[in-house]
C-alpha cells in the first residue's frame, strides 16, 4: 500500500490555491476539491474502478473558505489514506465534511475577509496618505494580510493530516474570534485617528472652508458618520461613488460654460 | 495604442484571476493591481492614486460564497489604463480621472454580473463531472478545474480589452480639468472609505474605540 509523503502534502498545498477555479452555484467547490486531492486519490488507488468510486464521492456538494480549507484538505488526505488501508469507512469522510466545513467557512470569512483585509488595507493606505511612502504602504498591506494567510494555508494541511479530528482543538487554540475582535477594534481606533489627520492635513481649509481647525474636524466626523448611515440604510458604496462621479462631470460642464 | 490595450488586457487578465478564481493573495486588490497596471504602462503614480481610491471604496467587498461583489480588480486596472493610454494629446493626466473613474465603476458593476453568469455556467462543468464519473472516467474530473480557470481568464481579458478600448475613446470627450473638482473627488472617496470601515466594524460596544481614536488624533495634532 502506497503511503502519503511530505511531497504529496506540499503538492496539495500548491493545488489548494486553485480550489475556487470552477466554483459553481450547484455544487460550489466540488470540482476544486477533486482537483486538489486528485494526485492523492490517483496515488492511493491503482485500481481504476475503485478510484472512480472515490471520485464519485468527491463531486458532491462542497463549500468552504479557500484559506481555512487547508485544515479540511489535510484531514481529508488522512481519512482517504485510512480508507485505502481499510482502517476507516467512506461514510466518515462525508460526516467529517459536513461537520467541519461550515465552522471553517465562518472562521475564514470573519477573520480574513471581514477583519484582516480591511485592517491591512487601512494600515497600508495610512502609510501612503500620511507618510507618502507608497511602496512601503503597499508592501505592508500585502504582508500583514499574507503572513497569517500563508500560515493557515501551509500549517492547515500538515496539522489537518497529523492531528486529524483533533485539529478542531488546534483551531480553537488559534483564537480566531478573539483576534477578529481585537483587530476590528484596532481598525476603528486607527480610523478615528485617520479622520482627524486627514481633516487637518488635507487642503480643505485652503480650498473649501475658512473655518477653524476644530470645526473642520467636526464637519469631517459628521460627513463620515452620515456616509456610514447612508451606506447602511440607503445606497451601496459603488452607487454613491458612481452618482458622485457622474454629478461631478455634470457640475464641471456647467462651471466651464 | 491597440497593442498597448492588448498588452495590458493580457497582463491584467492574469492579475484579475487572483480576485475570485485562484490564489487570492491580494494582488488583485486595487491598491496592488492598479500600481502593477501603471508599472506595465509606464506611470506608477496614476496606478497608486487609483489603487488607493478604489481600495478604500471597496474595503467592504468580500468574496463570500456566491455573493455579488463589484469586480474591483478589472475596474481598477481598466481605470488606470484608460487614464494612461488616453493621455496622448498633451492634456493634463488628472483631467481624465473623472471619466475614467466613472467608467471604471460602471465596468466594475458589469464585471460582477458577468462573474455570476460565469459561475452559473460553471454548473455545466459540475454536470460534466457527474457524466465523467458515471462513464468511469473520474480521473478526468480534475481537468475541469483548469477549464474553470481558463474561462475566468478569457472573461477578464475581454472585459479589460473592451472597457479600456471604449474608455480610451470616450474619456477625452468628458474631461474635467477644474483643480478643485479633481481634489474633491479624491477627498470624497477617502471619506467614503472611512465610512465603509466604520460600517464594517461599528457596533454599540465598539463606538468607544472609534471615539478614542478621534481623541488620540486630536491630542497628537494639537498638543503633540
Amino acid at each position: 500500500m502506497k503511503k502519503i509523503t511530505q511531497w504529496d502534502l506540499f503538492l496539495s498545498f500548491l493545488k489548494s490555491f486553485y480550489i475556487q477555479a470552477s466554483w459553481n452555484f450547484e455544487k460550489m467547490q466540488n470540482i476544486g476539491l477533486t482537483f486538489v486531492l486528485s494526485s492523492i486519490i490517483n496515488k492511493l488507488y491503482s485500481d481504476s474502478e475503485k478510484r472512480n468510486k472515490v471520485y464519485a464521492r468527491y463531486i458532491s456538494f462542497f463549500n468552504i473558505h479557500p484559506y481555512t480549507a487547508s485544515f479540511f484538505i489535510g484531514m481529508a488526505i488522512k481519512i482517504e489514506e485510512n480508507i485505502a488501508q481499510g482502517k476507516d469507512i467512506p461514510e466518515n469522510f462525508e460526516k467529517t465534511k459536513k461537520i467541519i466545513s461550515s465552522p471553517l467557512s465562518v472562521i475564514g470569512d470573519l477573520f480574513f475577509w471581514e477583519t484582516l483585509k480591511p485592517c491591512a488595507s487601512l494600515i497600508g493606505i495610512l502609510i501612503m496618505l500620511f507618510f507618502n511612502l507608497n511602496l512601503l504602504g503597499i508592501l505592508t498591506t500585502f504582508f500583514i494580510f499574507n503572513i497569517p494567510h500563508f500560515y493557515v494555508r501551509i500549517f492547515g494541511i500538515w496539522k489537518g493530516y497529523y492531528l486529524e479530528k483533533q485539529v478542531v482543538n488546534y483551531i480553537k487554540k488559534m483564537q480566531f474570534p478573539k483576534m477578529s475582535y481585537f483587530i476590528g477594534n484596532l481598525t476603528l481606533f486607527l480610523c478615528g485617528i485617520a479622520i482627524v489627520f486627514f481633516a487637518l492635513d488635507g487642503n480643505f481649509t485652503k480650498l473649501y472652508f475658512n473655518l477653524g481647525e476644530f470645526s473642520i474636524v467636526f464637519i469631517f466626523i459628521a460627513i463620515t458618520l452620515i456616509f456610514s448611515y447612508i451606506l447602511k440604510k440607503i445606497l451601496s458604496v459603488t452607487m454613491i461613488a458612481f452618482i458622485f462621479t457622474g454629478l461631478g462631470i455634470i457640475v464641471n460642464h456647467f462651471l466651464q460654460r | 495604442m491597440f497593442f498597448k490595450i492588448l498588452y495590458i488586457s493580457f497582463i491584467g487578465a492574469f492579475i484579475s484571476l487572483d480576485d475570485i478564481a485562484c490564489w487570492q493573495i491580494m494582488i488583485s486588490q486595487p491598491m496592488i493591481s492598479a500600481p502593477l497596471a501603471g508599472l506595465a504602462l509606464g506611470n506608477v503614480e496614476i496606478g497608486i492614486l487609483i489603487g488607493l481610491l478604489f481600495q478604500l471604496l471597496w474595503l467592504g467587498n468580500f468574496p463570500v460564497g456566491g455573493t455579488s461583489k463589484t469586480d474591483a480588480s478589472t475596474s481598477s486596472i481598466s481605470t488606470t489604463a484608460i487614464i494612461i493610454i488616453a493621455q496622448a494629446n498633451g492634456l493634463s493626466i488628472s483631467s481624465f480621472i473623472y471619466p475614467a473613474v466613472l467608467l471604471g465603476i460602471f465596468w466594475g458593476m458589469i464585471g460582477s454580473k458577468i462573474d455570476i453568469g460565469l459561475r452559473n455556467f460553471n454548473s455545466f462543468l459540475s454536470h460534466k463531472a457527474f457524466h465523467l464519473v458515471s462513464n468511469h472516467k473520474g480521473e478526468k474530473v480534475a481537468m475541469l478545474n483548469l477549464y474553470g480557470m481558463g474561462l475566468f481568464w478569457v472573461k477578464n481579458f475581454f472585459l479589460l480589452f473592451i472597457t479600456i478600448s471604449i474608455g480610451v475613446f470616450l474619456a477625452p470627450m468628458i474631461l474635467v480639468s477644474n483643480e478643485m473638482m479633481i481634489s474633491l473627488l479624491k477627498d470624497f472617496f477617502i471619506l467614503l472609505g472611512f465610512a465603509v470601515i466604520i460600517g464594517i466594524f461599528i457596533s454599540k460596544k465598539k463606538y468607544w474605540f472609534f471615539i478614542a481614536g478621534l481623541l488620540v488624533g486630536l491630542v497628537i495634532k494639537f498638543w503633540g
